[in-house]
């Protein structure tokens, strides 16, 4: 007979989140606010915020060029969520059915690579990768030569894949631990070995969470800039890359601001999505 | 009121306890003076539904008195209503005569046991039952004073210096009691405190509950879904169904007189069977007939008509079997169909009259006579208690 | 072999390749050769000897990430704090919307948040400083607060501060005395949380951070085309060893199997 205590209703509760929701206000949606109305303006020489108001902006995300960033961006996010997942299941797996020590030790495997700069990371791939980086010295070791390993779509989708797994795998294993267990067991005591456990129930009863796994983690990509931006270099453009230069390299503001409206309208799509299908992943 | 002065030795209260604690002794603790709590005409609502009431109850000082019910009945939010948790729709609540209503929880004055005792891990045992001293600005030599006084009410001097993580569930249960007793409150709730213990324990301590009520002289409003607890506890019992009093007494007329259907399948085991009033004798016993069947003489609280559908309620204990065919007036007639032992008692099914499937259920008490093993046997019932629709 | 057994052995390769880039620049900042050699064939400390000597890279620790990070986590710590109570213990419209509002600077793109907010400066004539990154910093930080302090609260019986008030704790008194005490490990938790993603964060910097407040990681992206010698990688295994060390901390406090 435990009766859960009421939540309280007082005024002090508004001061209590103020704080919080003023910097929401100040820090995420004014600037937000300023993208969109950049975005509607024409460029100017004159005032890099631009004058008038335009819709070229929002057509020129039409032209081939623009269309063609989009494109990869959002090819290049699934490859890497799709191999994040068929990567991260087992450990997933593992982790939502270990306990204790080993649960601790796999969980700060995952959250060190996670809480970890991302410029960090990259920097690791990039010794790894470079001509003169780890694995040509190997390479050369053996006699096969020098490769340029970086500056290519594998080398994005190797870093995408590597920087998303840790949001895949909690994600996933969230809703794997919520399967009970003894399901697994009254499946194995029906006949069922481990592999068609896995096939007939883990997987089907983890979809939700696969899936909003997946959305996630193709959400995190497609903003992704530092990976794209040092693994691929200027062969490889993805549209963060494309904010970025705009802004600091071509001034071109309003284009800037065009471009990260779409990819704010993507994405909200695709949290959305992904908070509608999986209980919690984020 | 210092409360570890007063405290007769242990040896006494067995005694003393014996006696007052008897079912008869209905009157006693009534008659010291006002009522330590007064409930008029209480209503608890949750946005539109009525959930409580209107509950209206007195209670006495230095009394005992159980609120009793199926979960779901009301009996903690009523309690937490009286604790300033829950805020009443209408109504009043007095305690010591005193109007706190509109009290806030913290200005009441009454103490309050969790189910699950509450006790603040964080803080050694001394610093719980300390708490609300220190709220009150004691002076740190009168806390310890006051502390050891509490702790040995008890009977668990000498863990001051330990945390509640270290104690056991039933030690943790007599900190939380000592933690509310040391501001010796007008009343102390209590919200099924035995329920987290394990059996054995909880028998032990139904004993020293009702040895601590007694030593510090205090009024328990004890909360409970588990009969047992209330019948062996309790001075007076308040039976709850669907937030409303559905009966008030002491433990004995709530188990030997039943005002209600309800009252009498929730206390106890009840055989009930279907009978319609054939005749109302002049000394206030009336007879029903079972369709059929045989027919009995028993007690009705309430005034019957003739022929108006009553239950006939029959106690299992109530119940001597004997070889034979015969069905009298007070007797069935039956056939054994399953016999249950249960260590102290054997639980006999019997199914009565010819092929209708009616069973009652029959307590042997182990240690007396075997149930006979006749094919036929007779069910002389010793006490009946008639019940309407009321 | 069971399902967990064998899953485990395919997760090996999997954890490793999670692993390998935190693991070479450890091994090459840890090393003693200077061509990157991995595994190392000896150990030293030369490169982080050579790292605080480098005044670029040992100034952006020590001016710039170290205090950005613990004055952001203080400030995040705070706003917050106060946020997750507002949330757990009070009504309001829709709990669950508030809830999901004050999450969502953690899934907002940060390139972008990066981009409005160096418009916003520049429109408004802001002078960039640490200050300007630092609101951002606190910002997404706050999520994380947030979310610990909920967990934490959710996790402390309701019923000891409703046993404080009835031993006579005015509500806010025993929100002090019965519920703060169990909930400091999950706030400095959620503390440490929002140091690390300041002090990891590189989308923000990017965009806010000027000549004299390039933090650690805008350090090494920008020194990483021009490397000559291990010492950056020492930078990035500082980041590493700070970092692991941090989460090693919460996972005392309140560990992180449910974060």
């Amino acid at each position: 007979m435990s009766s859960v205590s009421p939540r309280l209703d007082h005024p002090v509760k508004y001061a209590l989140f103020l704080p919080y929701a003023a910097m929401i206000f100040c820090f995420l949606i004014v600037p937000m606010a300023g993208l969109v109305e950049v975005s509607f303006r024409q460029q100017s020489s004159v005032r890099i915020t631009g004058l008038g108001f335009t819709l070229a902006n929002y057509a020129r995300v039409g032209d081939p060029f623009y269309l063609g960033i989009l494109f990869d961006t959002l090819r290049l996010s699934m490859i890497s969520a799709a191999m994040a997942a068929i990567l991260g299941y087992p450990v997933a797996y593992v982790l939502a059915r270990s306990s204790g020590r080993a649960k601790t030790v796999l969980i700060v495997a995952i959250m060190i690579p996670l809480m970890t700069s991302v410029v960090v990371k990259v920097f690791g791939w990039y010794i790894i990768l470079e001509p003169s980086g780890v694995i040509n010295a190997l390479s050369r070791a053996v006699g096969w030569g020098r490769w340029n390993l970086l500056h290519n779509e594998i080398a994005v989708v190797a870093g995408l894949v590597e920087f998303s797994l840790p949001f895949m795998v909690l994600s996933l294993s969230a809703s794997i631990e919520r399967i009970p267990r003894n399901v697994e067991e009254a499946a194995g005591n029906l006949g069922a070995g481990p592999w068609r456990v896995m096939a007939r129930v883990v997987l089907p009863m983890s979809r939700a969470g696969l899936l909003s796994g997946y959305l996630l983690c193709v959400g995190v990509s497609s903003s992704a800039y530092v990976v794209p931006a040092i693994m691929g270099g200027t062969r490889v453009r993805m549209v963060g890359q494309q904010i970025y230069d705009d802004v600091l390299v071509g001034f071109d503001w309003p284009s800037a601001s065009a471009m990260s409206v779409v990819l704010v309208l993507i994405l909200s799509l695709i949290f959305y999505a992904a908070m509608r299908i999986g209980p919690k992943a984020a | 009121m210092g409360v570890a002065d007063t405290a007769p030795p242990v040896g006494r209260i067995g005694t003393q306890d014996r006696a007052a604690g008897a079912p008869s002794a209905s009157a006693s603790p009534a008659t010291k003076g006002a009522p330590a709590l007064i409930l008029e005409a209480v209503v608890k609502r949750y946005s539109k539904d009525v959930v409580v009431g209107p509950v209206s109850l007195s209670v006495a000082a230095g009394e005992f008195l159980s609120l009793l019910g199926p979960s779901g009945c009301g009996k903690t939010t009523l309690l937490r209503s009286i604790a300033g948790f829950e805020t009443v729709a209408s109504g009043k609540i007095l305690v010591g005569g005193r109007d706190i209503t509109f009290l806030p929880a913290h200005r009441r004055g009454v103490g309050l046991v969790f189910q699950n005792y509450a006790l603040f891990p964080h803080l050694s045992i001394f610093d719980n039952i300390a708490f609300g001293l220190r709220l009150r600005k004691w002076r740190p030599d009168a806390i310890a004073q006051k502390v050891a006084g509490a702790l040995e009410m008890v009977g668990l001097a000498g863990v001051e210096k330990r945390t509640p993580g270290e104690l056991s569930g039933g030690q943790q249960q007599r900190v939380a009691i000592a933690r509310s007793l040391v501001l010796e409150p007008e009343l102390l709730l209590l919200d099924e405190p035995l329920s987290n213990l394990d059996f054995k324990l909880r028998v032990q301590m139904r004993y020293e509950l009702r040895q601590i009520q007694r030593r510090a002289g205090m009024t328990f409003v004890y909360v409970t879904h588990d009969q047992t607890e209330a019948l062996s506890l309790s001075d007076r019992i308040i039976v709850l169904s669907n937030g409303r009093i559905a009966q008030e007494g002491t433990p004995a007329e709530i188990y030997g007189a039943p005002r209600t259907r309800f009252v009498a399948d929730f206390i106890g085991t009840t055989n009930m069977l279907p009978a319609t009033i054939e005749r109302l004798n002049g000394d206030g016993t009336l007879v029903a007939r079972m369709a059929d069947g045989p027919s009995f003489t028993g007690h009705s609280r309430a005034a019957r008509r003739i022929g108006e559908a009553v239950s006939v309620c029959i106690r299992p204990e109530c119940v001597a079997l004997a070889p034979g065919d015969e069905a009298d007036s007070n007797i069935l007639s039956g056939r054994v169909v399953s016999e249950t032992f249960c260590g102290d008692r054997t639980e006999v099914r019997v199914e009565i009259g010819e092929g209708q499937g009616r069973q009652i259920v029959v307590y042997y008490q182990t240690g007396r006579q075997p149930v006979p093993p006749a094919p036929r046997l007779a069910c002389a019932i010793a006490d009946t208690v008639i019940l309407g629709d009321e | 072999m069971t399902l967990r057994g064998q899953l485990a052995i395919i997760s090996i390769p999997v954890i490793a390749f999670m692993l390998m880039p935190v693991m070479v620049v450890l091994g090459i900042a840890f090393g003693e050769s200077a061509n990157f050699e991995f595994p190392p064939s000896s150990l030293s400390l030369r490169w982080f000897y050579s790292f605080m000597e480098t005044a670029g890279f040992s100034d952006s620790l020590f001016y710039v990430s170290l205090p950005l990070g613990i004055a952001s986590a203080a400030a995040a710590t705070a706003i917050g704090t106060l946020a997750a109570i507002a949330a757990v213990r009070f009504r309001f419209v829709s709990n669950r919307l508030l809830e999901l509002l004050f999450l969502t600077p953690l899934i907002y793109p940060q390139i972008l948040m990066g981009v409005g907010l160096f418009l916003l400066y520049a429109r408004l004539n802001i002078t960039p400083s640490l200050l300007t990154l630092g609101g951002a910093h606190v910002l997404i930080g706050c999520p994380y607060v947030v979310r610990t302090v909920i967990a934490g609260l959710v996790g402390i019986d309701p019923k000891l501060e409703e046993a404080a008030r009835n031993l006579g704790a005015s509500p806010v008194k025993a929100f002090w005395l019965a519920t703060f005490p169990l909930l400091r490990s999950s706030i400095l938790s959620g503390a440490i949380f929002a140091f690390i993603v300041s002090f990891s964060d590189i989308n923000l910097a990017l965009f806010l951070s000027i000549v004299n407040t390039v933090t650690l990681p805008v350090q090494i992206m920008s020194q990483m085309r021009f490397v000559s010698d291990p010492t950056i990688a020492a930078a990035a295994a500082l980041q590493i060893v700070v970092i692991s060390a941090l989460l090693v901390i919460v996972n005392r406090l309140i560990g992180l199997v449910r974060p």
